[in-house]
């Protein structure tokens, strides 16, 4: 009897007590924002869009290890004193799957996929007007574009995730690999939305515009092979408000110089540009930080061993900027404001120029004056006398200008991938083709089962 | 000694009996005990409510005069460890009594959720220990006056960091990676928070113990339940057992005043032996040598012969004080006490205080309406070192910094290594690092009981549990290669939580007949908020000034959460006939952290029991004094630990290009739902002999499904873990805690033993493995194994032609890990973190007014990953010292040796392999006491009630093949999945203690 009426009693209790409790139990997070509150609001949507850049920033990123890992794999940079046996197998181009640095740089592109994947997904449904939603949407398409040319460039077959992840299952989480030409039609679907949705007007530091994407769409067409295409959106930029500086070594320290299209923009809160610190040397004057990686170099001074070095003829400006010898090694000294908030440069337009001297070249099947002069600025500014004027074929053209664009973007994470798609590799040192492309994070292959890895790994 | 002993209370005896001399009636008699008929001598002989009365005689005689003044008439009769007895006089001149050992444990009350049971009628599992086990054994705080004292309960101090945290496993391990494996600790009815407080984290993963708000000293209990229906009424948190920690309170007519308080030293108990500087520099030169590479030649430099252990540890004191004040009138009773506790480290620069003050007070307003309050506030100062894998961590420098450099250069500053210079010099770092962490705790509650009806009583219950914690951390820009870096670092951290509780409980309680009933049912609420702030600040123009406004940069960063817990519950408890013993609970939890399709869940459990000692057929059987069959069945849950991971979140730290950004940082998981653990208990208490010998048996099953596990995706989902519900983990075991009276009489002998006998298994794992760990490999949760089990390489020995270590090639794909050529397939479970049995057992002596006790403390079966010495034997390099122990490194092909090439460059002689576990079983003489209790006479004529003076030794010896300094270590405290690790844990100090227990 008395059982029964405790029940009662219980179940009265729950009933009155639970209709309360559901408010109670309603805790809403104070540190975050739910993805609903996110995108119900303009503000909370334009942070969601300055966020999508912050992947940019890590020193697994554009921060240090993509430079790390171009510079490397090109023969730019030695570890003499460490032999870091990480780094070895960039130098070595026997990179194993299970390589730290590699892992790490996957993982830090991808992680800059999702907030674009759910600016694309969840912006269009924001209340505002049309410019603004196609501007989050352009730079959202930018990034996304820009992180998939990455990683095809370094991982070839490489999976496409598009939609934001909203739960565990499989097919949502598991996305086995796409071959390389579809990852391109989605680099170029992606950048050719940004064309169309970026407003012409949108400059802002750190950002994407106009500029930057038209300058990424020429770079992929020209991987791509379209040269015609390559030269026309490289054009387009160089009709564009942009000049060379004046002089080369101090665009590297200072923030916004005429010729820099799209900079990382890097100060306190965002933290250090990591670059810095693997290259400069320790002590006066640069006060580097202890053991640097150091760029080609030996004890015995000995410097024909290490072409980088005479890669830069006599005379040329970029060899006094880029290089410092401490009477023991060389180094390479191009960030080097200490602290290090130097912006890192992702495109500008001495790059621009030599994409187009080349596509220009190539689609035109001749050397063309306006190719030629496009080079030519770019010699000229680094004061390399004696410019070479007769070229007796494009092939040789072609090979001046990738060479001058090594020289030009030393420590830019481009020269290595520039040598593969301009048949150069094996001048790098590389000899397996397989090797052209890194495998595939053994890490990654661990966590996901449909994931393949790349031939020759 | 016997005879000087009896001779000085003899003295006592005949100055008492001078005293008493000129007195009109004599009574005497013997005192002899009942079980044996031995008499029984210095038994306390006084008349009622007066101070006047004497001690028996050697032969258990005793003489009283009676005088006018003397208005009681009666006698009361009182010694340790017997049952005291009033004995009316009347008008008789001898009275000889006989008196019986105080009551066996099986009798006591025991504290259960939501109320108090007779263990008689106790059908569930549960431990419990008394205030007089916890004063005997003087410690800093709660959970090591549990350890080794209760089945089914292990206790591991995680370090010997003075106010450190201790972990606390009540059978076994039934999660992962994202609850916690602590049980849910109420304190006097107020479930208190004891998530994870690490203070500011530098490197290690040590945290503060936090429970030690509470001071052993005011506990008048502690009862663990470990069954599923003593844990059910706790529903949603009581997978891991709940630990019932009881107050004391005053009573009525006994008022009171206690002193405690003990001094003692503390040392290394022993040291690692490691290279001197000769034996070093040969080292470093074969190393050079062998590996043809070419040195720095300052390596070699004998500068000195230091012993880095000498100089970083020290012989530290340790002292406690206790003021309390209990009593009371009919209608009020009050505790109140204050207490400073001080323990310095045998670590340079660590050191720990508490400051606690209590005030429990009673109030009866009448007949049905009692009220009351607990307060407790506590002060807590732990000044720590870097612990652990910090660079910078004191105890593994002490280990591996290089002998033939000196602690301090020739003008007395702290030098520093010109060849290394980024280790810092570990005195340097105890002496100029500040690591301090201030905590503020309240934890209180108020109550009213009003008995609504006659056995109808409704109680409310309003509690708080407040915690300040400031954490306050710099590293000055000299000496420390940190704080040269960054010209001064500093790292401020406020952490505050406030919980609240409300519960409301009505009791019917009634006896009719031989049926005996309580049913009970109530609600509760809880809620919390937590926020916290972190300042970091470098670049300090000096280290006068250590403001983060005065440096030159300083990030802030802050965080708000909260959390709530809605419930009902209930339990009915009927015994009929005294015999057969029925309870059940039901409790219905709602909490925030889960997901919206999953927000309730419901917990029951039953438990039968039998005492078959009441039946007919047992009456007058002279073995069996208590014979008890209990079973029960019930489930409980565990949360996670985190707050939010049911939802889809952003990060609002994404700052970009000037402007703040936001990223995403949670998947979200709306089925997001409770840790379940069935568990399945059999029992049998028993008292044999009139209780002499009394056993608590039990054998549990827990199945555990629905595991919180943070599954790891692709990192392509740039998301790299997300919360879901996954998994099962079995844990069965056997336990038991036996309790002898081994010899009674004027020697007697009592022995208590507990052992548990565990099992842990991973019985589904549908994601697949859950590594954890060192490098996240060394630990993995894998299905068919124990949670946590150890996973590497196999290493076979020495290679004699190329000193290299030789690795099993376990995948049989005939490649073994070589330098530059690893192959990860190799690897596999190579060592279990669990124990196949622990416990403790206890031997108490007393002999007139002395007592001594031993209490051992065992694990056995155990491995244990030892990563500090990997940091000294893996001979990778010059940079560490190497041990003594490995000198007999491989030196030239041929050698047979189990330490290999020292070599400097790729190597695979670091490898996580079975070179680095360890059997981890130990033996520990926990406490060796020795006490005193003054002669009630002295005491008497000093006015003191009782006074006892001891003599402790802590962790006087330990037992143990364990190459580290202890084998009771965890660097990665409460998670499950990565137990049994060693590396760089500050180490427990041997104790030396004298103390003084003085009541008024």
């Amino acid at each position: 009897m008395m059982i029964k009426y405790s029940f009662y009693l219980l179940i009265a209790a729950c009933v009155v007590f639970c209709s309360a409790c559901d408010d109670f139990l309603d805790e809403k997070p104070d540190s975050n924002l739910v993805d609903s509150d996110v995108f119900s609001s303009v503000a909370n949507t334009e942070a969601a869009v300055a966020g999508a850049y912050r992947s940019l920033v890590s020193k697994e990123y554009y921060g240090q290890q993509l430079a790390l890992v171009s510079a490397l794999s090109a023969q730019e940079l030695r570890d003499p004193v460490n032999a870091n046996a990480t780094y070895q197998e960039f130098i070595n181009h026997n990179v194993q799957p299970t390589n730290a640095i590699l892992s790490n740089l996957w993982a830090s592109i991808y992680n800059g996929v999702q907030p674009a994947n759910k600016i694309i997904a969840y912006a269009p449904d924001v209340e505002a007007d049309e410019a603004l939603v196609n501007r989050f949407l352009a730079e959202a398409h930018f990034l996304r574009g820009l992180h998939y040319f990455n990683l095809v460039r370094l991982f070839g077959n490489i999976p496409l995730y598009l939609t934001p992840i909203t739960s565990t299952e499989e097919e949502q989480i598991h996305i086995a690999n796409s071959t390389i030409p579809q990852v391109y039609e989605q680099i170029v679907s992606d950048l050719t939305m940004a064309e169309s949705m970026m407003p012409a007007d949108f400059q802002q530091r750190g950002r994407a515009s106009i500029w930057a994407v038209k300058s990424l769409l020429a770079k992929v067409h020209l991987y791509l092979g379209n040269y015609d295409i390559a030269a026309a959106k490289a054009q387009e930029v160089l009709a564009a408000p942009f000049s060379l500086s004046e002089e080369y070594g101090p665009i590297f320290v200072s923030d916004g110089d005429p010729e820099s299209i799209l900079e990382i923009w890097f100060d306190e809160r965002t933290g250090d540009n990591g670059i810095w610190a693997l290259t400069l040397p320790v002590g006066d004057p640069y006060n580097g930080q202890g053991v640097p990686l150091i760029a080609y170099s030996t004890p015995q001074g000995d410097t024909l061993n290490y072409p980088i070095l005479n890669f830069y003829p006599e005379g040329d400006l970029r060899k006094e900027s880029l290089f410092y010898n401490n009477g023991e090694y060389y180094y390479v000294i191009k960030y080097t404001s200490r602290p290090n908030f130097d912006d890192i440069s992702l495109i500008r337009l001495p790059e621009v120029m030599l994409i187009y001297a080349e596509a220009a070249a190539r689609s035109a099947g001749a050397v063309t004056q306006e190719a030629f002069d496009a080079y030519n600025a770019v010699r000229i500014r680094a004061n390399v006398p004696d410019a070479i004027t007769n070229y007796p074929t494009v092939e040789a053209f072609v090979n001046t200008v990738v060479e001058e664009k090594r020289r030009e973007l030393l420590l830019e994470n481009e020269a290595w991938f520039d040598y593969v798609r301009a048949g150069k590799a094996d001048e790098l040192g590389v000899t397996d083709p397989n090797h052209y492309i890194f495998p595939i994070p053994q890490e990654e292959r661990d966590f996901n089962p449909k994931l393949t890895q790349n031939p020759g790994y | 000694m016997k005879i000087a002993f009896i001779s000085l209370m003899m003295v006592a005896h005949f100055t008492l009996g001078n005293w008493v001399f000129a007195q009109e009636r004599t009574i005497r008699g013997e005192v002899t005990d009942a079980e044996d008929g031995q008499s029984l001598p210095g038994v306390n002989v006084i008349f009622k409510g007066s101070q006047q009365g004497t001690l028996t005689n050697s032969e258990g005689q005793y003489t009283l005069t009676l005088t006018d003044s003397i208005t009681t008439n009666t006698l009361v009769f009182s010694f340790v460890g017997y049952e005291t007895q009033e004995v009316p006089i009347g008008n008789s001149e001898v009275i000889d009594i006989t008196m019986n050992t105080e009551a066996q444990e099986l009798e006591e009350v025991v504290v259960v959720g939501y109320g108090t049971i007779d263990r008689k009628k106790l059908a569930s599992s549960i431990s419990s220990i008394g205030s007089e086990q916890i004063e005997g054994d003087p410690v800093a705080g709660l959970n090591q006056a549990v350890q080794g004292k209760m089945a089914g309960v292990q206790v591991t101090q995680n370090s010997g960091t003075p106010g450190g945290g201790l972990n606390f496993r009540i059978r076994g391990i039934n999660t992962i990676n994202s609850s916690t494996t602590e049980p849910l600790y109420v304190v006097d009815g107020v479930p208190v928070n004891t998530d994870n407080f690490t203070g500011i984290n530098r490197g290690g993963r040590q945290s503060l113990n936090l429970i030690s708000a509470i001071n052993p000293a005011d506990i008048s209990s502690i009862e663990v339940l470990k069954d599923a229906s003593a844990t059910a009424i706790y529903g949603a948190r009581a997978a891991n057992g709940v630990v019932l920690i009881t107050t004391k309170r005053g009573s009525n007519g006994e008022n009171r005043i206690s002193l405690n308080a003990y001094y003692g030293v503390q040392e290394l108990p022993r040291q690692i032996e490691m290279a001197n500087a000769d034996q070093y520099i040969g080292y470093a030169q074969d190393l050079y040598a062998l590996n043809e590479v070419e040195p720095n030649p300052a390596l070699f430099d004998r500068l000195a012969d230091t012993n880095w252990q000498d100089a970083v540890y020290r012989t530290a004191p340790l002292q406690s004080y206790t003021l309390s004040a209990s009593g009371g009138t009919e209608k009020t009773t009050y505790y109140l006490s204050g207490s400073y506790f001080d323990q310095q480290g045998i670590v340079l620069g660590s050191s720990y205080q508490r400051i606690n003050l209590r005030t429990n007070l009673e109030h009866e307003l009448n007949d049905r309406v009692t009220f009351g309050a607990n307060v407790n506030l506590t002060r807590n100062n732990n000044n720590r070192v870097p612990e652990d894998f910090g660079r910078s961590a004191p105890v593994q420098l002490g280990v591996i910094s290089r002998p033939n450099i000196p602690v301090y250069d020739e003008n007395g500053a702290y030098y520093i290594d010109p060849v290394f210079g980024q280790r810092d010099n570990a005195v340097a770092v105890t002496q100029l690092t500040q690591y301090e962490d201030v905590s503020d705790r309240v934890i209180g509650n108020v109550y009213a009981d009003i008995e609504l009806l006659d056995g109808l009583t409704f109680r409310t219950n309003w509690g708080v549990d407040k915690l300040d914690l400031e954490g306050d951390f710099y590293i000055p820009q000299v000496v420390l290669w940190e704080g040269i870096q960054k010209q001064g670092f500093k790292t401020l951290q406020r952490y505050r939580t406030f919980t609240w509780l409300n519960e409301n409980v009505l009791t019917y309680t009634k006896d009719f007949g031989k049926h005996d009933l309580t049913v009970l049912v109530g609600n509760t609420l809880q809620q919390a908020d937590i926020d916290r702030i972190t300042i970091n600040a470098t670049t300090f123009p000096s280290d006068q000034i250590t403001l983060a406004g005065a440096a030159g940069v300083y990030t802030t960063s802050d965080y708000v959460a909260g959390w709530s817990l809605a419930s009902v519950f209930s339990r009915i408890n009927y015994v009929y006939n005294d015999r057969y013993i029925l309870t059940a609970n039901y409790r219905i939890d709602g909490s925030s952290r889960f997901g919206s399709e999953n927000k309730y869940a419901n917990f029951p459990s039953v438990a039968l029991a039998w005492r078959v000692s009441e039946e007919a057929f047992l009456q007058g059987n002279t073995t069996f004094s208590e014979l008890k069959l209990r079973g029960s069945w019930g489930q409980s849950g565990n949360q996670p630990r985190d707050f939010y991971e049911a939802l889809p979140l952003y990060g609002v730290n994404a700052y970009y290009g000037g402007s703040s950004g936001y990223s995403p940082s949670v998947i979200g998981n709306n089925q997001l739902a409770w840790e379940t653990t069935t568990q399945f208990n059999i029992g049998l208490d028993m008292g044999l002999f009139d209780d002499r010998i009394s056993v608590i048996a039990d054998y549990y099953q827990k199945n555990t499904d629905d595991l919180l596990v943070s599954l790891r995706l692709p990192e392509a989902t740039g998301t790299l873990f997300t919360l879901v519900n996954m998994g099962s983990v079995r844990n069965t075991g056997f336990e038991f805690e036996l309790n002898s009276t081994n010899l009674v009489g004027e020697f007697r002998w009592n022995t208590s033993l507990n052992m548990s006998f565990p099992k842990n298994e991973v019985t589904s794992l549908p994601g697949g493995d859950i590594p954890d760990g060192m490098d996240d490999a060394s630990h993995y949760a894998r299905e068919g194994y124990p949670i946590g089990s150890f996973y590497g390489y196999i290493a076979e020995g020495v290679d004699p032609a190329t000193g290299n270590v030789i690795y099993a090639d376990v995948d049989g794909d005939g490649e073994r890990s070589l330098p530059g050529a690893l192959d990860p397939e190799d690897r596999t479970i190579i060592g279990n973190p669990h124990p196949d049995f622990y416990g403790g057992i206890t031997n108490s002596f007393y002999w007139n007014n002395f007592d001594l006790s031993i209490q051992g403390q065992f694990v056995y079966g155990n491995d244990i990953w030892n990563f500090t010495r990997r940091e000294y034997e893996s001979l990778t390099g010059p940079n560490n010292n190497i041990s003594v122990d490995a000198l007999d490194y491989w030196k030239s092909p041929g050698d047979q040796t189990e330490y290999p090439k020292p070599t400097i460059g790729a190597s695979t002689n670091a490898l996580l392999s079975t070179r680095w576990i360890e059997d981890g079983s130990f033996f520990r003489i926990r406490d060796l006491t020795l006490g005193y209790s003054l002669p009630q006479a002295l005491g008497d004529r000093m006015k003191i009630d009782n006074v006892r003076i001891y003599a402790q030794v802590q962790n006087l010896y330990n037992f143990t093949n364990y190459s580290g300094y202890d084998p009771e270590i965890s660097v990665y405290e409460n998670r499950g999945s990565m137990i049994g690790a060693d590396f760089g844990s500050y180490p427990r100090a041997r104790t030396f203690l004298l103390g003084v227990n003085l009541t008024f």
